[in-house]
């Protein structure tokens, strides 16, 4: 805390006006493997401070490296140099303190950064999936430690210590027509609660699941997502919602404030209030405390995701979605449902079960047009049972259709980390009605 | 401690420790960024990074990358890195490839370096695209970053390479609604170079038209009938095939299954090389060593000196994408394909700057020959499995073509195809290459490396268009 407030003293001295400082020191590793063997064992260590500095309505976002007082100083000129010769920006303010914040309990586990438990844990993992017909098992076991300290010079003062884990296992089954997979990730604060053994004995089902394939013609289906496979367009979602990208013409609630733009069925809240999950988090970058706010309540379009400055220039309040200097979602989360999976399945007709997706891509943002490419076993639901899998399809949907079809929800929600998205969401398994399915001819 | 004798001391240390191998990237790098919206600036934001990423072997592999450059950081994680490589048991205990040893330095000079404008003369720049597009374009988002940055690549067996690139990167985002209907399109460019090669990229006239042909596109285009067609793709659309569909497939740590968790497998096998399956006019290489390119180096970051790769020949695989650990695998030279995008990551098998070949065709004598077909200029969405087989992309331009010449605009034709059926269809092949830049994603974690990809237009016979 020392080193931030002599640096924000000598940013104020040349002239800076609001500033927001943040230290962060993280230290992860991940042990990488693939064809059953562990291949590297990865060690990151980094430390640096994020720098927001403001002079009238021009903004900077830089970091530093805190080496000493005197590079601070110079930095401090440097920074306040640069942003001397930005034009004005739309900025209007960041938030003032102090600010209360939650309680930390559950965000932190020494047990996270064991490398050799982790290391016995990947090769445990490897070994059940084998046992349980994988041919070859591929994935990342990673873990990691983040401390943060934020200050700014609207009198806030927040700081937290957090930790991660995650796996993501993908299980290979070789046969005599070529390749079925199948996978699975999982993401805790402690190796423990991975549950790496069930995720790689699931991965090993899946992967089993989709030896037999036959071609499915092309049409309109029934489609039930796992969370994995519905994790992109869930995040899209989040993203769609805040304001920057309404702004900038890259969002599908462009004037949907108060539209219907769901099913009744469908509540979607940016939430990172749950100690428990990792991405959660006390405060936004502004030092704001994080609140729960729902984007879509029961099918009507709520909210859009604010800092104080876009706050201000709408006249309505930050959701603590800094992001600086634009507003960001924090950790997307489709609201459960009452169904189960195995109601889902029973009322289908004519649908797929999805286990994983990947590649998903726009023609248009403003419309929501996408589609997207499920990979591993994809199963084939017939009047109401699993008979057989397909492969070689797309999915092409649009985000505002997709919300509007989605018919049965989950009871169980799940914190979902995938290669595909960059935060972690929360996602129910859904089934989404008249998605159009399509292959090469 | 600067990145070089911290790089120094990690080697000695390493050795000292035991390793029977180490290798160490190292990077100093100053890089600035803005983006504008509709002529509001979004952000600016501007950042220096020093470190080192060290890999070692001892028994099995390991890695470190960090910031903190005191001996006793180093030290530590030197330490810990030897023990984790000692640990792994059931390790894949790789051997990498013999190689040269090289001791080089080389530089790309900039004529208008990265530094020499000042942030207001940067942003001036995307003002002046807003000046000249916005009562064209509904939607603008321009960006603009510059780079440079110094890297010493070192091993235990002698290898030193230094060398300071300068590079230039801006896209934009254009939308352009009418009505109730949208047309969008995302493009970027970038270079080794100073600012001397954003007048080149003509952004303004690019913009321009490209705005009006997707508004008449918007007010008259007509919707493909789904059915069989003979379809012109432009260089636009050649680079993205071509990446995803040529270069990707051919990357040999997919082939050997290192990628197999998350970017995927390959439909091609270790057996398949000198398998036909293009026309024999499709010719497809990577080269890192063109110059001015954004995927340029001279020697990959394992230090081996780099060159042209002919991925495809006359329509068959020629050759992978190797780094040591692969080309040992499967028991060739490494062709100098190892990349890692800062420091912070290890050296994975990457594509530089892909592209087909030129053909002996102009453009215009490819479309002349189409009785009943499509031609797309540009692309919005695209997406291609994880063997890289099953790929769709959807044009943005496009027009129809009627007995040999450009008719109506046609909105968003689908072309969804595998990628043998993709390469046997093509008939003829252009001469008018372009290149395009991109961040190709690849690897965990996540590393996002600049290329280019590109090439010629082409045609091919008798495919499904909807």
């Amino acid at each position: 805390m020392e080193t931030l407030n002599f640096f924000m003293k000598e940013l104020e001295k040349r002239g800076a006006e609001d500033i927001v400082l943040k230290a962060e020191k993280t230290h992860n590793y991940q042990i990488k493997f693939y064809n059953s063997k562990i291949d590297i064992v990865k060690e990151y260590d980094f430390s640096k401070i994020l720098v927001f500095a403001t002079k009238g309505r021009k903004t900077i976002l830089t970091s530093v490296k805190a080496v000493d007082k005197k590079s601070l100083t110079r930095k401090a000129s440097e920074i306040v140099k640069f942003l001397s010769m930005l034009p004005d920006s739309d900025y209007r303010g960041i938030a003032d303190g102090p600010f209360k914040y939650r309680s930390n309990k559950n965000m932190a586990s020494k047990e996270a950064m064991n490398i050799p438990k982790a290391i016995k844990m990947c090769e445990d993992a490897i070994s059940t999936a084998v046992n349980n017909g994988g041919t070859r098992v591929a994935g990342v076991l990673e873990g990691s430690v983040t401390d943060e300290e934020l200050i700014s010079n609207h009198n806030v003062k927040a700081k937290q210590k957090e930790t991660q884990t995650y796996l993501s296992i993908r299980v290979l089954t070789d046969h005599t027509k070529g390749t079925s997979s199948g996978h699975m990730t999982s993401i805790a604060r402690n190796l423990k609660d991975l549950k790496a053994k069930d995720k790689s004995e699931q991965a090993a089902e899946i992967s089993l699941q989709g030896v037999e394939t036959r071609k499915i013609p092309v049409g309109k289906y029934d489609i039930i997502y796992y969370p994995l496979a519905s994790a992109s367009i869930i995040e899209n979602i989040g993203d769609a919602a805040s304001i920057f990208n309404v702004e900038t013409q890259s969002s599908c609630f462009i004037n949907k404030l108060g539209k219907k733009v769901a099913n009744e069925k469908v509540t979607i809240s940016d939430d990172p209030t749950n100690n428990k999950i990792p991405g959660s988090s006390l405060f936004d970058d502004e030092g704001v405390p994080t609140k729960r706010n729902r984007i879509i309540d029961k099918g009507v379009f709520k909210k859009y995701l604010h800092n104080t400055s876009t706050a201000k220039k709408y006249k309505t309040k930050t959701t603590a979605n800094a992001g600086l200097p634009m507003p960001e979602a924090t950790s997307t989360k489709l609201h459960r449902g009452d169904s189960s999976i195995e109601e889902m399945i029973r009322t289908t007709k004519k649908g797929l079960l999805i286990t994983n997706t990947w590649y998903t891509r726009f023609q248009s943002y403003i419309k929501g047009d996408f589609s997207t490419i499920p990979r591993d076993s994809i199963l084939i639901i017939k009047n109401g049972k699993i008979s057989g899998a397909t492969t070689g399809i797309r999915l092409n949907d649009n985000l505002i259709r997709l919300m509007s079809n989605i018919e049965l929800l989950d009871r169980k929600v799940e914190p979902i980390a995938g290669w595909e998205t960059e935060r972690i969401n929360q996602i129910p398994i859904f089934k989404v009605k008249n998605v159009l399915v399509t292959r090469p001819k | 401690m600067d990145y070089e004798s911290a790089s120094e001391l990690a080697i000695k240390l390493a050795l000292k420790g035991g390793a029977e191998y180490v290798d160490i990237r190292a990077d100093k790098e100053e890089s600035n960024a803005f983006a504008m919206h509709n002529g509001i600036l979004n952000f600016a934001t501007s950042s220096k990074s020093e470190g080192i990423g060290v890999r070692v072997k001892k028994r099995g592999w390991a890695f470190f990358s960090t910031n903190n450059l005191t001996r006793e950081s180093i030290k530590k994680l030197v330490d810990k890195a030897l023990i984790q490589a000692e640990r792994i048991k059931l390790g894949h205990q790789s051997e990498m490839s013999k190689e040269k040893v090289w001791k080089k330095k080389y530089a790309v000079k900039a004529k208008i370096k990265t530094n020499e404008l000042s942030p207001e003369e940067k942003i001036n720049l995307l003002k002046s695209l807003e000046k000249e597009t916005k009562d064209k374009v509904d939607g603008r988002t321009f960006y603009l970053s510059d780079s440079i940055r110094e890297r010493l690549i070192l091993n235990s067996e002698g290898t030193r390479i230094k060398s300071i690139i300068p590079q230039v990167y801006s896209y934009y985002v254009i939308s352009i609604i009418e009505g109730s209907k949208t047309s969008e399109h995302f493009l970027s460019f970038g270079a080794s170079s100073g600012y001397e090669t954003w007048k080149k990229w003509n952004l303004k006239n690019r913009i321009k038209k490209e705005a009006e042909a997707l508004r008449r596109g918007l007010k008259e285009g007509i919707k493909v009938k789904p059915s069989v067609k003979d379809v012109v793709v432009a260089p636009e659309v050649t680079g993205i095939i071509v990446h995803e569909s040529c270069g990707h497939p051919l990357e040999a740590d997919r082939v050997l299954g290192r990628e197999a968790a998350q970017a995927g497998e390959s439909f091609v096998k270790p057996n398949m090389l000198n398998k036909l399956i293009g026309g024999v006019n499709v010719n497809i290489a990577d080269d890192p060593t063109l110059e001015k390119s954004f995927g340029y180096y001279l020697y990959d970051d394992e230090g081996v000196k780099a060159k042209r790769k002919m991925l495809m020949k006359n329509g068959r695989i020629n050759e992978f994408l190797h780094n040591r650990e692969t080309a040992s695998e499967l028991g060739v030279k490494s062709n100098g394909s190892a990349r890692s995008t800062s420091y912070a990551f290890e050296p994975i098998v990457r594509m530089s700057n892909t592209f087909m070949l030129p053909g002996d065709y102009k453009e215009e004598e490819l479309i002349e020959n189409v009785k009943d077909g499509i031609y797309v200029k540009s692309f919005m969405e695209w997406n291609i499995d994880d063997k890289r087989l099953n790929q769709k992309y959807v044009g943005a331009e496009a027009y129809e073509i009627k007995n040999g010449r450009l008719g109506k605009p046609v909105l968003n034709p689908v072309i969804e195809i595998t990628t043998p059926e993709l390469y046997q269809a093509v008939d003829a092949v252009a001469n008018n290459t372009e290149y395009f830049a991109g961040t190709c994603g690849k690897g965990e974690p996540m590393q996002g490396i600049p290329v280019w990809f590109g090439g010629p237009s082409f045609r091919m016979r008798k495919i499904f268009v909807r």
